[in-house]
């Protein structure tokens, strides 16, 4: 089964993977934002997804996780998705205050990442109209999609910023 | 060596270490130190380990291909030295906690 879904929230994405695990559905690829699924036995697997440091640590992060009988199940460049069987004791990456605020700080610079790119294109999207002073409908098009997702990652991007601030808070007051 | 206060978890991966041990032994040991009140989740451990190997307050002490549970690691002085001070710095925490055994309570 494939099922498309927009999210650039990394918590929401994980909660998604985790409900259609629970419905009989195991998360097997994702394709720009076509998700496959297989069926499986309710609540088969748990699902959590994580940010590299760097793209070329993918190997190295896959053997660890073997190790640890999580499956690394894909990359997309750094970001990758991760699961393990359930065996009743939850599933998550990152037990510490400390290394959660790391995780999500990472996150925050694919955000920033993917701003730029959305600028750049943004400004040729613009650019070439007014260079060759017509405007296309594709032009227009495009300059909609990119204002739509700069709109959906400013989202993510905020509250992946007050998740920081919330664990950082804990932390002072420990 | 101004390192202290250390983390929770980088405290106990380094005292787990003081013989060789690998990621899921770490774990395990840590666990059990606490009576499960420290699980260190995988993401955890294996950024502590990268972050430690890099200060090289600890090292990879063994490979083994064919076994599933590959690497292990193992303290080094450096790392030695710096829980050393933890220590200190712990052990001097505890002893003036005692002086709030002066307060009475009625204030």
């Amino acid at each position: 089964m494939v099922k498309f879904k927009l999210t650039f929230d990394k918590d929401e994405e994980v909660n998604w993977l985790n409900e259609m695990s629970n419905n009989g559905y195991s998360f097997k690829r994702f394709c720009l934002g076509f998700y496959t699924f297989e069926k499986c036995e309710r609540g088969k697997y748990l699902y959590e997804v994580d940010m590299l440091n760097s793209f070329n640590e993918y190997s190295k992060f896959k053997e660890f996780m073997s190790e640890h009988d999580i499956e690394v199940m894909q990359r997309w460049y750094r970001w990758v998705y991760v699961r393990k069987l359930n065996d009743d004791t939850g599933f998550q990456l990152y037990s510490d205050t400390e290394s959660k605020i790391a995780h999500y700080k990472r996150i925050l610079g694919l955000f920033r990442v993917a701003f730029i790119i959305e600028l750049v294109c943004l400004f040729v999207e613009i650019g070439i109209p007014l260079i060759t002073k017509e405007m296309k409908m594709l032009n227009f098009v495009a300059i909609s999609l990119i204002v739509f997702f700069a709109i959906c990652i400013f989202g993510a991007y905020s509250k992946t910023k007050e998740r920081i601030r919330n664990y950082e808070i804990s932390l002072e007051n420990t | 060596m101004k390192e202290n206060p250390l983390t929770e978890a980088t405290f106990y991966v380094l005292l787990a270490l003081r013989h060789p041990n690998h990621g899921y032994g770490i774990i395990q040991e840590v666990s059990e130190l606490t009576n499960n009140r420290v699980v260190l989740g995988a993401g955890t451990l294996y950024g502590a380990i990268n972050s430690l190997i890099k200060k090289k307050w600890i090292k990879l002490y063994s490979e083994d291909k064919s076994s599933r549970r590959k690497k292990e690691y193992i303290l080094t002085q450096e790392g030695y030295l710096v829980f050393k001070s933890e220590e200190t710095r712990l052990l001097e925490l505890v002893e003036k906690s005692k002086l709030m055994g002066e307060y009475n309570g009625k204030i």
